[in-house]
């Protein structure tokens, strides 16, 4: 479920920088030969179909079709349409439609612009839309006279690093977020609430909610669980010492963390330590490492570095790292008293080391 | 043995007695309103990864998880076994086994999951959405709290609406309260305009005298959701408003009386409607003016499912859903009215202490 608002800044996210990554997109149908790509997402990945529209769904998946002349339509929202009139005023999408059944939908389309077979593109039927709606669909489409071809990889990679316009989004996102961050710990430090470690991560996310966020997701370190999803006070297991805030902003994502205001513990001096050493190794040409340890498995320390931005569950990947790309890195250290130690900060790569993410940009 | 320990043992046992045999129930821990999780009902555990637990036919669990509950699931779930998969929980469990199961929650797998399967599991999402219907005590008592909590924090709303605040910030603050009151998760559509289309997720929007604010407000307690559903408008309510909002209650009236048990899902929706047709909207009681009349709520269950002309589902006793005619009326705009109720052995009880009523704010 997403947790914020709907809306497209126009400002921070023209229409000629979506006509830029469409245009991307259809390169990569010509250098296919695929005719059309259908697009999929959810509401905890809204990535592939955002990337191309600003269009995050709520509840159920959507589907974005594009064919190689350029048209487009949404298949979103639920119940004929009574959610369009919105998509359309928060999204850069003017067409949007309902299929009820999405497979002859498509096919349906797709005469309507005048291609009645050929290769289309996929995106996201392996892991974003249920099993059965991508089995549906697929069997539609090629009884249909249509051959599909998953293109999740290289679409990902289109999407995988931003250009430099794009990463004045990702430092617009990470300062709202920090500056949520900054503000509950001051109110905190001032006047701990009754609600403990609640009162604080509930305060973040309000903050950033407001700031903007399009949703806000938080993770809490406690002694007997490892870093887990925040649910509330009563959920916890053990002594909360640590969190992890990731915030989503125009389609991409800002994280921050490390202990609590008030936590001492003598292991987040080790785990700043430990960071510090492993972004000392993110220069261009170097790999991003896997993760280094586990969250919950009794694993004392450890240190998390992915590529950031697109999504939280964005991973390392196999390729090198160049300047401009921007790294998530997060160390923890879990001491004998169970507290944890943790210690997380995103960086931009340049030619010769990193920099804050907020600090490199201006 | 407490009585969540006994209410989970009882379901464990219904579902065995049901499929008759073992059964394995899968979840992929993206819970939301409208994605009931069986493992947690299962269980009583919320997974934050992947889970799986088998039931066999004797009614012993099994329970599969990810690293990231592998030390919550032994405290927090109630289940004879928690094993902690290296991989996928899913193909943990049919490795350990070696044979599929029936499955509950196959609409969760996707083509990736699939592949880590070598056999075709079948279905049994039907018998289970049978069986896991009807709330028990411990349902009944989520339902109850997530009910109070939305009251209580829909009281406090009226304290931080005001004409020049963005749709977004009173969200912002309105779920943090239905946090801090004890909601785990939320589903919330809230939007203001003079004239509403839909309510939707906030906007930046800065609210206005005369605007119209639309809330649908789902906390959740322990995987229950509930669900009000509520307008409020800043300023005097125009007539046209006023006698909308008057026509929707006459209709929520109507098609409470068609909550009972022995009646089919679809004679709500009829009674509602023939309300509003005969005010002369009749045209306005399809899509795109509404979707649903209502809908059902719970952690294993939604049925009776949604509240249209097409259900045939017969209510029965422990039936949990929000009943609203929440719909576009020309002149009034969209407007919101529902409350969550349940279906009792002669009839119905609204969960809610207070009547909806149009909200109105000062300006």
């Amino acid at each position: 479920m997403r947790h914020g608002r709907a809306g497209w800044n126009r400002s921070l996210l023209p229409i000629d920088e979506l006509e830029v990554r469409r245009d991307q997109v259809l390169e990569l149908l010509a250098n296919h030969a695929a005719d059309a790509i259908v697009l999929a997402s959810n509401p905890n990945e809204p990535g592939p179909v955002s990337w191309l529209t600003t269009y995050e769904s709520t509840t159920r998946w959507s589907l974005l079709l594009l064919d190689r002349a350029g048209h487009s339509i949404l298949v979103a929202g639920l119940g004929g349409g009574r959610d369009h009139h919105h998509i359309r005023d928060v999204t850069a999408v003017r067409d949007v439609t309902f299929f009820r059944e999405p497979g002859p939908g498509i096919v349906s389309q797709l005469a309507a612009w005048g291609l009645t077979g050929g290769r289309i593109a996929t995106v996201g039927f392996d892991d974003l839309l249920p099993l059965s709606e991508a089995d549906a669909i697929e069997g539609t489409l090629a009884a249909s006279g249509w051959s599909s071809l998953a293109l999740d990889e290289p679409y990902a990679a289109l999407r995988r690093r931003p250009r430099q316009r794009e990463q004045l989004l990702l430092v617009q996102a990470q300062r709202m977020l920090e500056a949520a961050v900054a503000a509950s710990t001051a109110e905190w430090r001032a006047e701990p609430r009754a609600g403990g470690f609640g009162s604080f991560v509930v305060a973040i996310e309000r903050r950033a909610r407001a700031a903007g966020a399009h949703d806000v997701r938080a993770l809490v370190g406690e002694g007997a669980s490892g870093l887990v999803p925040w649910r509330g006070e009563r959920w916890l297991t053990g002594r909360p010492s640590a969190y992890l805030v990731a915030a989503e902003y125009l389609g991409v994502w800002a994280e921050a963390g490390g202990n609590l205001p008030g936590v001492n513990s003598p292991d987040t001096s080790k785990a700043r330590r430990l960071l510090e050493d492993a972004l000392s190794g993110c220069v261009p040409g170097a790999s991003l490492p896997p993760s280094l340890g586990s969250w919950a498995d009794g694993v004392d320390a450890g240190v998390e570095l992915r590529r950031h931005g697109r999504s939280i569950e964005e991973v390392g990947g196999g390729d090198k790292l160049i300047a401009g790309d921007v790294v998530f890195a997060c160390a923890w250290v879990r001491g004998g008293d169970e507290l944890f130690g943790m210690a997380v900060e995103t960086v931009l790569v340049g030619t010769s080391g990193t920099r804050r993410l907020t600090e490199a940009i201006a | 043995m407490s009585q969540r320990e006994e209410v989970i043992r009882r379901r464990v046992t219904t579902l065995v007695e049901a499929v008759g045999g073992p059964v394995a129930a899968y979840t992929d821990a993206r819970h939301s309103l409208v994605a009931p999780d069986a493992v947690w009902w299962l269980t009583g555990l919320r997974a934050s990864g992947p889970a799986v637990v088998l039931v066999s036919k004797e009614g012993s669990t099994e329970l599969f998880v990810s690293p990231v509950d592998g030390r919550r699931a032994p405290v927090e779930a109630v289940a004879d076994r928690v094993r902690v998969a290296s991989g996928h929980p899913l193909a943990e469990l049919h490795s350990v086994a070696g044979k599929p199961f029936p499955l509950v929650g196959a609409g969760r797998l996707t083509r990736a999951t699939r592949h880590r399967l070598d056999a075709v599991w079948s279905d049994v999402e039907a018998v289970f959405q049978e069986v896991a219907r009807g709330a028990d005590e411990v349902h009944l008592a989520a339902f109850e709290a997530a009910t109070a909590i939305a009251e209580q924090a829909y009281g406090e709303l009226f304290g931080i609406l005001r004409p020049g605040v963005r749709e977004a910030e009173v969200v912002a603050a309105f779920d943090a309260r239905l946090r801090e009151l004890g909601s785990e998760d939320n589903f919330l559509f809230m939007s203001a305009a003079l004239h509403n289309r839909a309510v939707h997720r906030p906007t930046e929007r800065l609210l206005q005298p005369g605007d119209v604010l639309l809330a649908e407000i789902s906390p959740s307690v322990d995987g229950v959701y509930t669900q009000l559903c509520r307008t409020v408008v800043l300023g005097d309510p125009p007539p046209e408003l006023e006698k909308g909002y008057d026509l929707l209650e006459e209709a929520f009236q109507a098609g409470l009386k068609s909550c009972r048990p022995g009646v089919e899902a679809r004679a709500i929706t009829e009674s509602l409607n023939e309300v509003v047709s005969a005010a002369g909207y009749g045209e306005y009681c399809h899509p795109p003016h509404m979707r649903v009349r209502g809908h059902g709520l719970g952690l294993g269950s939604v049925l009776p499912g949604d509240l249209h002309a097409d259900n045939t589902v017969v209510l029965s006793p422990g039936d949990s859903f929000v009943l609203h005619p929440n719909q576009y009326l020309p002149g009034a705009g969209y407007l919101l009215y529902g409350e969550p109720l349940v279906i009792t052995d002669d009839g119905h009880r609204v969960v809610t202490t207070r009547p909806a009523g149009l909200g109105y704010v000062p300006c």
